[in-house]
């Protein structure tokens, strides 16, 4: 056992100390990638004409300098904490994400939960019944899911849910009528549950159902696919044969050997599935209006605005670096049979 | 286990739809006496401090919470009115001194910020020299000029010492930190000038007429130096220390901005105790949260198809006035093909104006046939008599210039997405077809984000473009001078380099004429001009568009675009 | 020499004719019934786009109505807004993401493979480097990735392409890779490397066949997600110039003009990528079924 121990902390030490190198590389094809943009910030600030003031605006943004100092000094910045400023609403970039960081992890969790849910069910419908139509139906259901644009479908359950049947709002976190609740983590849900606004809460949840289900639904067919495959792949195993030999209740032996086992696999993919996750979140989120990070980029993108976008890229990287990690090393704790 | 992990799952799934049931029921859909006013835009803020805002919502933010020097009337028509000063500066009043060059600010008293400090004419000068003077920079950690003090260039001294603080930055520096120190304290001796506690003087560097309108503007609005520090951008929107009806209370980007009653106001209070701004990503959105009454008043940007459908919702009262936004297309009159006038008179001929108004529009804008928009004064409909849509006209003009149906004459036509709406796209799509139909000319399209594009044009890369103008002044001179006047390098900042010696005077001349007829005459032939050389095709004129409930009344469309919330109540 | 050359022959046509039969054979499992739907589907698409100007009855950017018209007998599939016909735009559009998936897929496929290939029977430093490479690359999300690429490189099918490919390389290089250090292991290629063949060589002659069996697989799973990509790409305004007919970009122009009043606008080229993108699954799905048993078996023997 202590041998297992010291395994699992070089294990995560060596893991960690691969998060520099990744972010490295990310920052600097991040920064190549936009400075060799032809759209120029300054022209976008700038109306139809004023060109006289462009070179004097550029040069005071050090846009004029080389661009491998530009680097350096992006680097040190970064290093720093200092993500610079947006070009337009002349706020830190920092504090913009810090804002907005909270919006898109309370429609992460959401969604991930409903893609968790559906799609484990969606899994063990089509695992238990192999080749038979229930199995053919989630499948293909499954199928369907995680192969539509996802902003195709969000407008499709905005137009069902909430302007035909009017059960739901169309966008935003709340009623524009009701107060932003105090901030405390920046999750809607959990501060007016944390300062007792049960209305609040209520709106905020309301709120959440069409966007976390939009995003949930497309993922929870990727779920499906995976928690199908590793089931049928356990319920081959040794042991569950071994179980189904002793008399073991089918039913028990479904959920209590192949379902658990499955799962493991499952869980460690969780990681992986985040990137496909922020993906339609920038989707999903310019189509509910939910001003998280994925907004934000898609704000930034169109409007060229550098800082804003260098800021959220390194954000992102940051947090998938750190989910990745944090979750490789949580399957290789949980599972002995991962170890590298 | 395993089983526990599955109740308590399934536990969790089922209280939170119990409590999504429950929300749906409790929470009360629309309140019987409504007291907080709902808008909903698909703008978006920049920087907000007041002397280097210029962006149409950031702006919009301001007027509402800010006492500017004048004001637009109410009536929408875009006359000015005082509102800190007692009265509009004229030659009539003394106002403006008969040579021209000096506007005598004479000051309401009792006039206060929301935390009570005076506005008098210190103030008045702290905040001119304040737009005018280079500010530290939070963002690039230097020191900049305000993106709008272009307009104050007309100040004395102004332009002495933006010339002087560029020629520092230039490469290399052709004036010294000394010289900017030197032109710096020139301005601020010369250009405004504090005669007592409730009177200011302008002084003018030339003779511009437009400065009146530049009074109503928010980057002269009198700042509150607590907040704003002569030599530091404060870009914060809750640094906005309120003057006006409102104040900000409540700013998350990208979701909501709260304006509460600011109790200090001098003037009317604002009708509704509460506005709530919602922002949307798209016109889609702003149109779905219209249809379905969870917001009061939709505001920039409808879509013309969601105006039309919600137009005839019976809850909604739908209004659409004049907008001073023209659109037209540019040619390149330097490079071939298009330095062939018959080239651009034939594109003139095969343009369909009814076509793109009423099928990408729905009859929501007008044809334009001018450079002068609709109701200004000088508007001339000149295009319509020269260029109807004629394409044998066309093919005439095509054939004599060298192609046929196997030397077609292929072009690209520029659009940038973005810019001027989501109709962008359609009206390139149906340009290119218009043109095609002539059977002589083979039409591509390409786009590119503002950014981009604006370089692109400037550069001389694109023949033929689609472009805006929003105005800075409602004259007919912005709508001539900087379009066709060359020798001010007008037509090079628009990509065009038209060249016309007789229209650059014409062009001064009109600027200079008092009487009414005889600037009329000026503008007139101007125009013929316009229409005999085609450097540019006016399309057509903007609309602005608001839908609000049948429960809210108030609502001013106003010329100058200002977007009153303090005039808007319940019913 | 001789016979190792032989076995590795004899290994190869047996594979290829393994595979068949397996297809074949399959076609009265689920398994197989999903890779011949997928395939006809996928197929047909093919044929329309190819031959696009034939069975488009309008130009697919002219405006042949004044407004939207529902679907009738003249338009199929209506007319929208500006009045194209929606069933010929329907119809021209499937040739931007099979053109996109195909550029994309092979660039990819050019890039990723052989570094996979060279990054898993190396391995060493090089094989380090890449991996950290590719996995920083693969980690990031692909939409976000893609829409700052995009952003830099402008409009196009072949902009957007090259955008996809640089977000699906670390896919093909990674399955790839693995599956060679895999297959490295194995007693052929250590045989081999006893004997002392070029290197080149046994990386062609023995590595490389059994690896490109799951060349297929990545390709139907990558293809359907990069016809999203690109339609995501186009929703957020980063796709292809307005007169070359693309469904994303029609689900976005529709949506941008409010489509409640024409829902034929939007929801057609919406069911055209789901059919494409959903057949293309069917493919992988089924393929994954086949192979992997299939692969599986030669991995515990």
């Amino acid at each position: 056992m202590p041998r297992a121990t010291s395994s699992l902390r070089a294990y995560v030490l060596q893991r960690l100390a691969l998060t520099v190198p990744m972010m490295f590389i990310l920052l600097t094809l991040v920064f190549y990638f936009l400075r060799a943009a032809p759209g120029d910030p300054v022209s976008q600030i700038l109306g139809e004409r004023n060109a006289q003031f462009a070179d004097v605006i550029r040069k005071q943004l050090g846009l004029d300098r080389p661009l491998y100092i530009q680097y350096f000094d992006y680097l040190r910045r970064i290093f720093t904490g200092d993500m610079g400023a947006s070009l337009f609403t002349q706020r830190p970039v920092a504090e913009d994400i810090a804002h907005r960081l909270p919006a898109t992890i309370e429609l992460t969790i959401a969604s991930m939960a409903v893609a968790i849910v559906v799609g484990v069910l969606l899994g063990v419908v089509s695992a238990t019944r192999r080749d038979r139509p229930a199995d053919v139906a989630s499948r293909l259901t499954a199928a369907v899911l995680y192969n539509t644009p996802i902003f195709w479908f969000g407008i499709i359950m905005q137009l069902i849910f909430a302007v035909g049947l009017g059960w739901f709002d169309v966008g935003g976190r709340l009623d524009a009528r009701l107060p932003l609740p105090p901030t405390i983590t920046g999750l809607y849900t959990v501060d007016s549950l944390l300062t007792g606004q049960f209305v609040t809460f209520l709106d905020a949840l309301k709120h959440l159902v069409l966007p976390a289900t939009t995003l949930g639904l497309v993922l929870s067919g990727f779920f499906a696919r995976m928690v199908r495959a590793n089931m049928l792949q356990s319920l081959q195993a040794d042991y569950v044969e071994a179980a189904k030999a002793r008399g073991v209740r089918r039913g028990d032996v479904f959920y209590h050997h192949a379902l658990k086992n499955a799962m493991v696999p499952v869980a460690t993919t969780i990681g992986l599935t985040f990137a496909i996750l922020f993906s339609g979140a920038i989707l999903t989120e310019t189509v509910f209006s939910w001003p998280g990070i994925g907004l934000y980029v898609a704000n930034a993108i169109g409007a060229r605005d550098y800082p804003a976008l260098q800021g959220a890229v390194v954000y992102y990287a940051l947090i998938m670096v750190f989910v990745s990690v944090v979750i490789d090393i949580l399957a290789a704790w949980l599972d002995p049979r991962i170890r590298y | 286990m395993n089983r526990r992990n599955a109740i308590i799952v399934s536990l969790i799934v089922i209280v939170l739809i119990v409590l999504v049931a429950v929300a749906y029921v409790y929470i009360p859909r629309a309140p019987t006496t409504p007291t907080v006013l709902v808008v909903g835009t698909t703008e978006r803020e920049e920087t907000m401090d007041p002397s280097d805002s210029y962006n149409y919502f950031s702006v919009n933010m301001l007027q509402n919470t800010m006492a500017t020097l004048l004001t637009y009337s109410q009536s929408g028509d875009g006359t000015l009115e005082p509102m800190l000063l007692t009265e509009v500066p004229t030659a009539q009043n003394g106002g403006i001194s008969s040579d021209g060059l000096t506007y005598t600010l004479k000051l309401r008293s009792g006039a206060t910020f929301e935390d009570g400090t005076a506005i008098d004419a210190d103030t008045i000068k702290h905040s001119i020299d304040r737009a005018v003077g280079a500010k530290f920079d939070a963002a690039s950690q230097q020191d900049r000029l305000a993106v709008p003090s272009f307009l104050l260039d007309a100040i004395d001294g102004a332009n002495g010492y933006v010339t002087a603080y560029s020629g520092l930055t230039k490469d290399p520096p052709t004036h010294t930190q000394a010289e900017v120190d030197a032109a710096w304290a020139n301005y601020v001796a010369s250009g405004v000038e504090v005669v007592d506690a409730t009177t200011a003087k302008i002084h003018m560097g030339r003779v511009w007429s437009p400065m009146q309108y530049l009074l109503a503007f928010t980057s002269m609005a009198p700042v509150n130096p607590n907040n704003y520090p002569a030599d530091e951008f404060v870009p914060d929107p809750l640094e906005i220390s309120a003057s006006g009806p409102y104040q900000l209370s409540v700013f998350v980007s990208g979701e909501r901005a709260e304006l509460v009653r600011n109790t200090r106001f001098f003037g009317t209070p604002a009708a509704v105790e509460k506005v709530v701004i919602r922002f949307y990503e798209t016109d889609a959105g702003l149109a779905l949260a219209m249809a379905t009454g969870e917001i009061d008043v939709a505001y920039r940007n409808l879509h013309p198809q969601a105006f039309q459908l919600l137009s005839v919702d019976a809850r909604f009262k739908a209004e659409q006035g004049d907008s001073p936004v023209i659109r037209y297309l540019v040619f390149n009159s330097r490079d071939p093909p298009f330095s062939d006038v018959r080239l651009r008179q034939a594109l003139a001929y095969a343009v369909d104006r009814g076509q793109i108004v009423k099928t990408v529009f729905l009859d929501t804008t007008q044809p334009l046939y001018s450079l002068i928009p609709r109701g200004m004064f000088g508007h001339e409909d000149v295009f319509q008599s020269a260029y109807p849509r004629d394409l044998a006209r066309a093919r005439a003009l095509l054939t004599a210039a060298g192609y046929s149906e196997a030397n077609k004459l292929a072009i690209t036509l520029w659009y940038t997405p973005a810019r001027y709406g989501t109709t962008e796209a359609d009206v390139a799509v149906l340009l290119q077809s218009q043109w095609q139909e002539t059977g002589l000319i083979s039409v591509t399209l390409n786009s590119q984000e503002w950014g981009t594009y604006r370089q692109s044009f400037a550069a001389g890369q694109f023949r033929v473009f689609l472009l805006g103008w929003f105005p800075d002044y409602l004259d007919p001179d912005n709508y001539v001078f900087p379009f066709l006047h060359y020798a001010s390098g007008g037509t090079t900042s628009f990509g065009s380099w038209y060249q016309n010696a007789t229209l650059d005077q014409l062009i001064e001349l009109q600027a200079q004429q008092s009487d009414p007829t005889q600037r009329a005459q000026t503008l007139s032939d101007i125009q013929d001009a316009l229409a005999a050389d085609v450097p540019y095709i006016p399309l057509w004129q903007t609309a602005q568009q608001v839908v609000y409930k049948k429960s809210v009344t108030g609502v001013i469309l106003d010329d100058s675009q200002f977007f009153r919330y303090f005039t808007i109540r319940f019913t | 020499m001789a016979t190792t050359t032989v076995s590795a022959g004899l290994l190869r046509r047996s594979m290829v004719g393994r595979a068949l039969g397996i297809f074949w054979g399959q076609s009265r499992t689920v398994a197989g019934v999903l890779v011949w739907m997928g395939l006809v589907v996928v197929v047909a698409f093919v044929v329309v786009a190819v031959l696009a100007p034939w069975i488009a009855p309008y130009e697919p950017n002219f405006s042949v109505q004044s407004g939207a018209t529902p679907p009738s007998s003249q338009h199929v599939f209506g007319t929208n807004p500006i009045g194209q016909d929606m069933f010929s735009r329907v119809v021209w559009g499937a040739r931007v993401p099979l053109a996109v998936v195909a550029i994309s897929s092979i660039l990819s496929l050019a890039i990723g493979a052989p570094l996979g290939l060279v990054s898993g029977y190396y391995g060493g430093l090089l094989d380090r480097f890449l991996v950290l490479v590719m996995d920083s690359i693969y980690a990031f999300p692909g939409l976000l990735l893609a829409v700052v690429v995009a952003a830099v490189l402008g409009q196009g099918i072949v902009n957007v392409s090259l955008v996809i490919a640089l977000v699906y390389i670390p896919t093909y290089f990674r399955v790839i890779r693995n599956h060679v250090a895999s297959v490295k292991e194995e007693l052929f290629v250590e045989a081999s490397d006893a004997l002392a063949l070029p290197r080149m060589m046994v990386l062609t002659r023995y590595v490389l066949p059994p690896v490109a069996q799951s060349i297929p697989v990545i390709f139907s799973v990558s293809a359907a997600d990069a016809i999203l990509t690109q339609a995501g790409l186009s929703f957020l305004g980063l796709g292809l110039p307005v007169d070359i007919p693309d469904w994303g970009l029609d689900v976005s122009r529709a949506v941008q003009r409010g489509f409640q009043t024409n829902w034929w606008s939007a929801v057609f080229p919406g069911l055209a990528i789901i059919s494409l993108t959903t057949a293309l699954a069917f493919i992988s799905e089924g393929l994954n079924d086949i192979l992997n048993p299939l692969l599986r078996r030669r991995d515990t023997r």
